[in-house]
């Protein structure tokens, strides 16, 4: 067709739908011909690029005026292209929304993984529920047995269906040199736990009795990393850690036991002498089916009581445990308020996201108005919203699915101090039904949060919604509720979330700070077991010690502060009570101990030399339990239970040892060191230049050459420390939470008011033309503002009620309502919804009157 | 189940069809409304609600031959269906209610 205009003929032939173009250009270049001869050139012209324009400017706007595609999969892509252009048009929302949600989910799922591994799942064996770890009580004052005696008995009365030992190897053995431990185990373990190696065979009874090269199985992971798993290597003679062993097996990567990091295991034989486990260290056994587990505990203590007199002393020795899990009842209760955290930042973060998505309800309610004037039909629209907030949901499940993968691999390494995460034996893996969970609720806020505007905004009158000044400039009372109730919600959150680190704080610094009831500055321990603990050899241990250089002072007896590690418990009598049970730790010392270690003695004398077993220094706690309201010194203790009774001689101060977990800070007992128990524990005190291990050891043996030194050297501050990390960890992961906790809700606080004084920018302008000052509008804001901290902190403290009471499990030396942290939360909501309202009054309180009208 | 209401194109495009009777295309279609109208219709309009009103089954559509006249381009014909047929009287009828005795008060107050 000569004559008409070029660019609005291409913008036809570009725009217009092709099954619809033909027709259209068809009718619309008939009638152009016409007027071309009847109007002249310019006018027809003219006319094209008008209906050109009218024609372009409504088929843009395609997903709603052009007839719905046929098919599924014509429909999806089409509404795919639309939310595409919806993200490019405006991304910020979108991301921050999926930055929020993926956040949520990966904090939420990665966590669970850690808590999951550590106390929900058990170690991965066969019929798990039938081992136990069998553990018998070390004896007081006597040489335990060794653990085979047990073991034989128990295995000649047939009570288990199997029992082997297993525990790790002793320090001195060489091992990997790619980081993993090596464990002794007896040939049955692997069987008994039911896992068979990968390659090559596990132990039988030949390989205890093996000559030179001793037989190792391997795991997995040292095979590929120290021999490329190299098949050629089953069977053969190879080194490991300067050691010559033949190697016989390999274990699955994800075989661990009897720890964590065991990568080596070497066969053990009950026969060996001497035998490397003593009572005190358990035994695994595995349940017969259809006997009570009471039944077969009674029937072991028995058995053990007849193996060995010294068990009949005391009942109940025997400890029954389930393998794996978590180790401790402190770890058992911090784990589920960790997870309680983890929860409270899934619910603000994705209320904040939900805040988000609904703040932009005016903007679209207009857009949707105006397609919906334009024929578009509701259950298309509604459509359309559901799959661009399905894809934000989807965008922010991926990569929270990355957070979670990070969380995992990460936490090991951060954790392993704080949550004994060393003592699992089960993989630390993503939990695919937590993902789904957290993945479907989060998807689920996202698209309620999402499409509630389309919801909303397409049962208005889209008349209303086109208005070009649109004069309800305020939000409809509904929107307005619920981005109110989500505001609320996530200040509420944020209260709990900062009461609890606030308590976590403050138990770590009364922990840190507490008065320990000595001096631990520069103090050095270690232990040994000793052929003789004679005062001719203490005193040639402790005359060695000081020839050390760098050695500035020196004390060797049974127990060194703040942890003795001999728990003295057991039934007293005094002349006052009878049948007290006191849990104790009991010292054997010498003369200089109180001045080496800082002790005070409060009342009585000190332990000289020539003291007996008959007479004791006891603590403050002991003294009140056994003699409330008296004094004790002078008066004799018996235990009812044990051999032991002793004049006392003296009342000495309590050693504080702040630590969560029970049974850790207990009261002291010290007697002479009458060689009683043959352990020493050899303390020194060194600042610029201290000891290797080595010359220690060497002093030791010199004055009793077959003296065992175990462990290594460790430092009293250390043992302080030690019981810190875990508060440490805790106060650091909730102030983290608290933090990220109140920075979103403040950030929330922030874009609702922002976007609310931009929506009343109108009203505000009108309020200054009738006489309102800058000072009224920004209070007006701040009122807002406060309205929503308020009713966040109320709420938050009704929450923060149930949460203190948790947490009073896992806080040293604080109470759950203590005012400091009640106070401080208060304080750190309030002033966050101040700051996070500081921008927004000002921009009301700067609303011009003259440019509104302008405006209009 | 009520009847879906028509719009005042689709109206406008309805009647147009109806008096011009058969069959017939855009053209036509647009210059029957603006001569009966007085007014402009925008042409996107028109076709928009054609093709509605055919996803509704008030009109059926042909392609036409391509003639040179149009650029080698064919013309889609458009028919009433009985259906749309049916939906206009029901529209008419519904306007005749409204408008019963009142043609007179709506004079007045126009005045």
């Amino acid at each position: 067709m000569t004559g008409r205009p070029r660019l609005s003929a291409w913008l036809l032939e570009r725009w217009l739908p092709p099954e619809d173009r033909d027709e259209i250009v068809g009718d619309l270049d008939e009638q152009f011909a016409e007027r071309l001869h009847r109007d002249g050139a310019r006018r027809a012209r003219r006319w094209y690029r008008a209906q050109a324009r009218d024609l372009v400017w409504r088929y843009r706007q395609r997903p709603v005026l052009h007839p719905a595609p046929e098919g599924r999969t014509a429909m999806l892509l089409d509404d795919l292209r639309h939310a595409s252009r919806q993200f490019r048009s405006r991304p910020a929302a979108p991301l921050l929304v999926a930055a929020m949600l993926a956040a949520a989910i990966g904090l939420c799922t990665g966590t669970f993984a850690v808590v999951d591994s550590l106390l929900l799942e058990r170690a991965p064996f066969h019929e798990v529920e039938r081992l136990r770890a069998v553990a018998v009580r070390r004896i007081f004052g006597q040489d335990n047995p060794e653990l085979d005696r047990l073991i034989g008995a128990w295995r000649t009365a047939g009570i288990f269906e199997a029992v082997e030992a297993a525990g790790a190897a002793p320090p001195e053995t060489p091992t990997t040199g790619v980081g993993g431990s090596a464990a002794l185990v007896t040939p049955g373990l692997f069987d008994m736990l039911g896992v068979r190696p990968i390659r090559g065979r596990g132990f039988t009874d030949e390989d205890t009795r093996a000559g030179d090269t001793e037989p190792v199985v391997i795991s997995e992971r040292l095979w590929r990393e120290a021999f490329g798993a190299d098949p050629a290597t089953l069977g053969s003679v190879v080194t490991l850690g300067g050691r010559e062993c033949r190697l016989i097996g390999v274990m699955p990567a994800d075989f661990r036991f009897p720890d964590r990091d065991t990568v080596i295991w070497r066969p053990l034989s009950l026969d060996a002498r001497p035998f490397p486990f003593a009572v005190g260290r358990p035994a695994y056994a595995r349940l017969p089916r259809g006997i009570p587990e009471s039944e077969v505990m009674a029937r072991a203590a028995a058995i053990a009581g007849a193996a060995d007199p010294r068990f009949t002393a005391r009942p109940n020795e025997l400890a029954f445990s389930p393998i794996g899990g978590i180790v401790d009842a402190n770890a058992a209760r911090a784990l589920p308020l960790f997870g309680g955290g983890v929860a409270l930042i899934f619910l603000a973060l994705c209320a904040n996201a939900s805040g988000i998505l609904l703040s932009r309800m005016t903007v679209r309610r207009r857009e949707l108005g105006l397609r919906l004037s334009l024929g578009a039909s509701r259950w298309r629209l509604l459509r359309e919203s559901t799959i661009e907030h399905a894809i934000v949901a989807a965008a922010g499940i991926a990569a929270g699915i990355g957070i979670a993968r990070a969380v995992t691999s990460v936490a090991p390494r951060l954790m392993s101090d704080g949550f004994d995460l060393a003592q699992s034996l089960n993989p630390i893996d993503v939990d695919p039904r937590a993902l789904a969970l957290a993945a479907s609720l989060g998807a689920f806020a996202v698209l309620i949060a999402g499409v509630l505007p389309a919801w909303v905004g397409t049962r208005v009158n889209p008349a209303d919604a086109i208005r070009p000044s649109d004069r309800t400039h305020t939000e409809s009372r509904p929107a307005r509720a619920i981005a109110r109730t989500l505001l609320v919600a996530q200040v509420a959150f944020a209260a709990m979330l900062v009461l609890g680190a606030a308590l976590l704080v403050r138990s770590f610094g009364r922990m840190a700070t507490a008065d320990r009831g000595m001096d631990p500055r520069d103090v050095h321990t270690i232990n040994a077991f000793m052929s003789s603990v004679a005062p001719a050899v203490l005193d040639d241990v402790d005359a060695r010690l000081r020839a050390i250089p760098g050695i500035e002072a020196a004390a060797v007896a049974g127990g060194a502060p703040p942890e003795g590690n001999n728990d003295f418990s057991g039934t007293w009598r005094t002349d006052l009570v009878s049948g007290i049970e006191v849990e104790s730790e009991l010292y054997d010392i010498r003369s200089d101990y109180f001045g080496f270690f800082g002790l005070t003695l409060l009342r009585g004398r000190h332990v000289q030399p020539g003291d007996g077993r008959d007479v004791a220094i006891v603590s403050e706690r002991v003294a009140a339990m056994l003699w409330p309201d008296a004094d004790p010194l002078g008066k004799v203790m018996t235990m009812e239970d044990g051999p032991f009774s002793a004049r006392v001689i003296g009342v000495a101060r309590d050693i504080a040892l702040p630590s969560l977990l029970d049974g850790v800070d207990l009261p002291e007992i010290y007697i002479p060191h009458t060689g009683r128990r043959k352990v020493l524990s050899a303390s020194w005190k060194c600042r610029a230049r201290c000891p290797d291990r080595s010359e220690i050891v060497t002093a030791i043996r010199t004055a009793d050459a077959r003296a065992e030194v175990v462990g290594r050297v460790s430092s009293a501050e250390e043992r302080y420390a030690a019981h810190l990390v875990r508060p440490r960890v805790a106060a650091e992961l909730g102030a983290t939470f608290a933090a990220a906790g109140f920075l979103t809700s403040g950030a929330g606080l922030f874009a609702a008011l922002t976007y609310a004084v931009g929506r009343r920018r109108r009203e505000f302008g009108i309020r200054t033309a009738l006489g309102a000052t800058p000072a009224v509008l920004r209070r007006s804001v701040t009122r807002e503002a406060l309205a929503v901290a308020a009713a966040g902190v109320a709420i938050g403290a009704v929450g923060g009620w149930t949460l203190q009471r948790g947490l009073s499990s896992v806080t040293y030396g604080v109470s759950g309502l203590d005012p400091t942290a009640w106070l401080a939360m208060m304080l750190v909501v309030t002033l966050t919804m101040l700051a996070a309202s500081w921008r927004p009054s000002r921009q009301a309180a700067r609303a011009n009157p003259v440019e509104l009208l302008r405006d209009e | 189940m009520p009847r879906e209401s028509l719009g005042d194109v689709e109206h406008f495009v309805l009647v147009a069809l109806l008096r011009l009777g058969g069959e017939s295309y855009g053209v036509p279609i647009l210059e029957e409304i603006s001569a009966r109208t007085g007014r402009e219709v925008a042409r996107s309009a028109v076709y928009i609600a054609l093709r509605r009103l055919e996803d509704k089954g008030l009109v059926r559509s042909r392609m036409g031959e391509p003639t040179a006249a149009r650029g080698g381009r064919p013309k889609r014909f458009f028919s009433l269906t009985k259906a749309g047929a049916r939906q206009l009287v029901a529209a008419r009828r519904a306007y005749e209610r409204m408008w019963a005795d009142v043609s007179r008060l709506a004079a007045k107050a126009a005045r």
